[in-house]
């Protein structure tokens, strides 16, 4: 929206901008983003400012994939608040939420031990990042197959150890779980990753000090590490809670929301509206209410990156 | 003699001025066409589509491109090649229900003519409900690719071991069921629960026990008594099915009937060749077929691909004659020994030697009769879903039918109101 | 002794952590050698003992795989050339300008991107790129990616750029060299590292990023994320078709990343974490 305000005409200032003088200020805000930023403001503007704007306009029309619409005002939005909406931004919720309790602790668990560079660290940490590699796509299809409750191999090692055979898929909150446990075993990695880069990057001298004052491991851990490691730990949190919030490829493949709506979140929600139901008006004006939803969660991203 | 014959003449003259005035579609298809492109959606008939092509492209020396998309998006693709014009494709698979978007689009080509006045086509040779199977508004823009009815499979060795008849109820397909589950031999039948598509399912219950999604005046009438006992009945058998049989789309429920040890299974014919191949199939001996039991109706539902000519493609003659050869009365037999879905061509049910080794051929024509299709309206893919949710929340305990279907019917009045 | 025996709990851990990372990959793996009747065998078989090599040939005698895989090479490297140059100049013009007008708007727009769900925007996206005509073409993926990626980029290269002494830059200044040379010759060399972890990052991303081309593309910029979702429909599911065909996508990403993961750890930890 501000972008026309603050992209300049291409090629306008070449140069460094000269120091001092009175209009300098405003052409050395123009360099700036001519020189530095111009590419980045071009893609942002293709990709953001005007396909936000356009969705404004869209929100406010009745088309559907296959006809223009008229204008309708708001019916858009009341229709989306008044249908699928809150369950689906619920079960975003729920995911979220789920996804820093399970990764952090563990991602963060296993980066200590990598820490400790025992025997065979490089191989470990090879094997363990895999899993981030993968395509979601794959990861969904193959976890489909695996929790499938009469052919997976989940159940059918179960079975193995005479432990119950569990419906992962078909049951209301155990596909809730399916998603949380396949979301995790991709991402964990990722927290991993960055946590041990996070540890490497500390100073020694800290943890020697407690290591000659008789400090444990788990003092030292929860008195030193942790605090130092914090600034850390706040990006990957915000980095996994908006990605969680964004989830969709292993959804799609694994449960289609379903069974129900049970795991639709706002994503497969507003990929069902605008593609499968055709209906660009309606999705267009849930995109703009899920930009509404998710200015905390901007806010916070905002924080994280001033820190 | 004489007479006639200038009159014919001058009728052809007549006509030869009136297509070359029209000009957009004769002149592309006086060029000679050295290539095709075809948008299938993955099926065996696709796959036996792509085995045949060859022979015509050996034959003709036109080269055919194949393109594909998986079913959830394969519509909205076509619908969007449509819009833009630019003649993407010469020829489409699509699913029934979409005769509605396609026909108000005017996106497709009105073959009659050339059915009729092809000597190879062999239009006569489908009983009426199929001749019907691709019209809408009065043209026939989609030929049969594929005649699916509903039908009932069963395990023969299941049901001589626990002494079971083929069941002609619904009533009597429950008690085998039961029967069979409670033998703890095998799980008692097995069909898709899942949403969407479970939507299909839970129509034929619908149907079969005299309710319909619309009453006369087409308001919404799925809270009727009948509706309610569909889903009843539509629950009481996810109590004898397999585990899984809550997630399981049509190919996963196939899939379980054919490497689990599954009783009865109601699914569509289309998956014959699927469930009748040795290296996918543990049980082919063992597997019996009949018309499926009826409720207070006797409607099967009929499904079934159709496949047309785009009006935006700018080889429509080229194409026309790619489907009589791919589709035609030799065509369709080809296609079914290639490993397709059958098409309920009269003469195939005729044919000795087809019909021994595909035994359900004669029941497809008879089926179409009885036969109703899912509904062709622009709004299927919304329908679909809404009762997709619904039922499931039924079919995971959220909720009881009545609550449910009260909630659908909103939902439906909602999506027909706009 | 003692530290191999104090070492113990450390090794156990890791390796009950490298064997449920690797399990579902040497499941996929197994079956893509499977009879599609072995597939769903129970109890399952954790061995392939006839394997068959069907799936495979059938998955690269597919032209439209070819072409997909074709087209996500192509994607991938325009667009991650794209994000990370756009990406690295943005970070050091942010770096060392430090406060300007129109600042806040810039990094509020790279919050959105990064924030918001990709189907937010592909909605519009989608009319967009409709009605210019370039629905299906590899070159509106290379942009949206790169747009998609952009956040990242400049999160990941500011670490970079600030661990460069502006001394040197001032030395090479005082030398005569113009803003273009010290980019080139200064800057460039000390932030080669961090480029190349942002490269690679990227370039993972956008191998496996799924909605967009299952929105923007059809057939002609199918990608390799989208095809191997084909095989999932509501009719006709393909396991050992689609682990053939994961497997291979998985295999150039992969050895890509193990060659260059030790740089990875380096390169984030001077560079995203340290700032």
């Amino acid at each position: 929206m501000t972008a026309s305000l603050t992209t300049p005409a291409p090629g306008r200032v070449r140069s460094d901008a000269p120091r001092g003088g009175a209009s300098v200020r405003a052409r050395r805000r123009l360099s700036v983003h001519a020189t530095y930023l111009l590419p980045a403001w071009l893609l942002v503007a293709a990709v953001v400012v005007v396909p936000l704007g356009l969705s404004v306009w869209m929100s406010l029309h009745n088309e559907t994939m296959l006809r223009s619409g008229r204008f309708i005002g708001l019916e858009n939005y009341t229709d989306v608040l008044t249908g699928d909406f809150w369950p689906a931004l619920g079960i975003t919720l729920v995911f979220s939420l789920a996804a820093i309790a399970v990764q952090v602790p563990i991602g963060l668990g296993l980066a200590m031990v990598l820490n400790r560079e025992l025997r065979g660290t490089q191989l470990y940490r090879s094997v363990l990042l895999l899993p981030m590699l993968l395509t979601p796509v794959a990861v969904g299809l193959m976890w489909r197959l695996m929790l499938n409750a009469d052919t997976g191999v989940i159940n059918g090692v179960a079975g193995m150890l005479h432990l119950p055979a569990l419906n992962w898929l078909g049951d209301r909150t155990l596909a809730v779980v399916s998603v949380v446990l396949v979301d995790a075993w991709q991402n964990i990695p990722f927290v991993m990753l960055l946590s041990l880069a996070g540890l490497q990057s500390l100073p020694d001298a800290p943890l020697e000090a407690a290591a000659v004052d008789g400090a444990t491991g788990w003092q030292s851990f929860w008195h030193i590490t942790l605090p130092m490691l914090t600034p850390v730990l706040g990006v990957v949190v915000m980095i996994r809670i908006i990605e969680s919030i964004k989830l969709f490829d292993i959804i799609y493949i694994l449960t289609q929301g379903g069974p129900g709506t049970a795991t639709q979140n706002l994503s497969l929600l507003n990929y069902r509206v605008g593609f499968s139901f055709m209906n660009t008006g309606q999705a267009a004006a849930l995109g703009i209410v899920i930009c509404v939803v998710l200015i905390p969660v901007f806010w916070l991203q905002k924080k994280v990156n001033e820190q | 003699m004489k007479p006639n014959r200038l009159l014919m003449t001058a009728a052809a003259l007549v006509l030869a001025t009136s297509l070359a005035a029209c000009g957009q579609s004769a002149a592309p298809q006086a060029e000679k066409v050295d290539s095709l492109t075809i948008f299938l959606t993955p099926s065996p008939t696709e796959d036996a589509i792509k085995k045949l092509l060859p022979e015509y492209e050996k034959e003709t020396g036109i080269t055919v491109t194949v393109v594909d998309a998986p079913y959830d998006d394969a519509h909205q693709k076509q619908l969007l090649s449509f819009k833009s014009k630019q003649g993407a494709y010469d020829i489409v698979q699509f699913d029934n229900p979409f005769l509605a978007t396609y026909g108000d689009q005017g996106a497709l080509v009105d073959l009659t003519d050339k059915v009729k006045s092809s000597s190879t086509f062999g239009y006569d040779d489908f009983v009426p409900a199929l001749q019907q199977y691709g019209v809408y508004d009065g043209k026939l823009i989609g030929l049969n690719l594929s005649t699916e009815p509903f039908l009932l499979w069963y395990r023969k060795d299941i049901y001589a071991e626990l002494g079971l008849t083929v069941p002609k109820t619904w009533d009597e397909y429950y008690a085998n069921a039961k029967k069979i589950q409670d033998s703890g031999k095998a799980d008692g039948q097995v069909m898709a629960f899942a949403n969407p598509v479970n939507s299909w399912w839970w129509l034929q219950f619908l149907w079969s026990f005299g309710g319909d999604l619309t009453d006369a005046n087409g308001a919404p009438s799925v809270t009727s008594p009948a509706a309610v006992a569909a889903t009843e009945y539509y629950k009481k058998l996810l109590e004898v099915s397999p585990q899984s049989a809550i997630s399981s789309n049509g190919d996963d429920a196939t899939s379980l009937f054919i490497t689990q040890d599954v009783g009865q299974m109601i699914t569509y014919s289309g998956y014959w060749p699927t469930i009748m191949d040795p290296k996918q199939s543990k049980h082919v001996d063992d597997i019996g077929y009949a018309a499926i039991p009826s409720g207070t109706t006797d409607i099967v539902q009929l499904t079934g691909w159709n496949i047309g000519i785009p009006s935006d493609s700018k080889k429509q003659d080229a194409a026309w004659k790619l489907l009589d050869w791919l589709v035609g009365k030799q065509g369709s037999a080809s296609l079914l020994k290639a490993g397709g879905a059958a098409i309920g061509r009269n003469s195939m049910a005729a044919d000795t030697a087809l019909v021994k080794d595909n035994p359900y051929l004669p029941l497809l024509p008879a089926a179409a009769t009885n036969g109703r299709r899912l509904p062709a309206l622009v709004e299927w893919p919304e329908i679909s879903n809404q009762i997709g949710i619904r039922v499931a929340d039924v079919m995971t305990g959220k909720t009881d039918s009545q609550t449910s279907l009260n909630e659908l019917n909103s939902d439906l009045s909602k999506i027909l109101g706009k | 002794m003692t530290k191999t025996l104090r070492n113990l709990p450390g090794h156990l851990v890791l390796v009950v952590a490298c064997l449920a990372a690797l399990f579902p990959i040497y499941w996929t793996v197994l079956t893509s050698v499977k009879s599609r009747v072995d597939i769903f065998a129970q109890p399952p078989t954790f061995w392939a003992s006839d394997p068959t090599w069907d799936n495979y040939a059938q998955v690269l005698a597919d032209p439209e795989f070819v072409r997909a895989a074709l087209v996500t090479i192509v994607v991938t490297l325009a667009s991650t050339v794209l994000a990370t140059f756009a990406g690295a100049l943005a970070a050091y013009g942010l770096v060392r300008r430090g406060r300007f007008g129109g600042r806040g708007s810039f990094d509020g727009m790279l919050i959105l991107i990064r924030a918001l769900p990709g189907i937010v925007l592909a909605v519009p996206l989608y009319k967009i790129v409709v009605d210019l005509g370039v629905y299906d073409s590899p070159v509106a993926l290379v942009v949206v990616y790169a747009a998609i990626n952009l956040p990242f980029a400049v999160w990941l290269m500011t670490g970079f750029v600030q661990g460069v002494p502006y001394e040197l830059e001032e030395a090479a200044r005082v030398d005569g060299a113009n803003q273009a040379g010290v980019l080139l010759r200064v800057v460039l060399p000390l932030i080669g590292p961090g480029l190349a972890a942002t490269t690679i990052f990227v370039a993972l991303m956008t191998w496996n990023e799924f909605l967009i081309p299952l929105v923007l593309a059809d057939r002609s910029a199918k990608t390799l994320p989208v095809y191997v979702g084909g095989f999932v429909t509501s009719r006709v599911i393909n396991w050992g078709g689609m682990a053939a065909a994961a497997s291979i996508a998985i295999v150039p990403i992969a050895l890509l990343t193990s060659l260059v993961q030790r740089n990875l750890v380096r390169g984030l930890s001077s560079g995203a974490i340290k700032d």
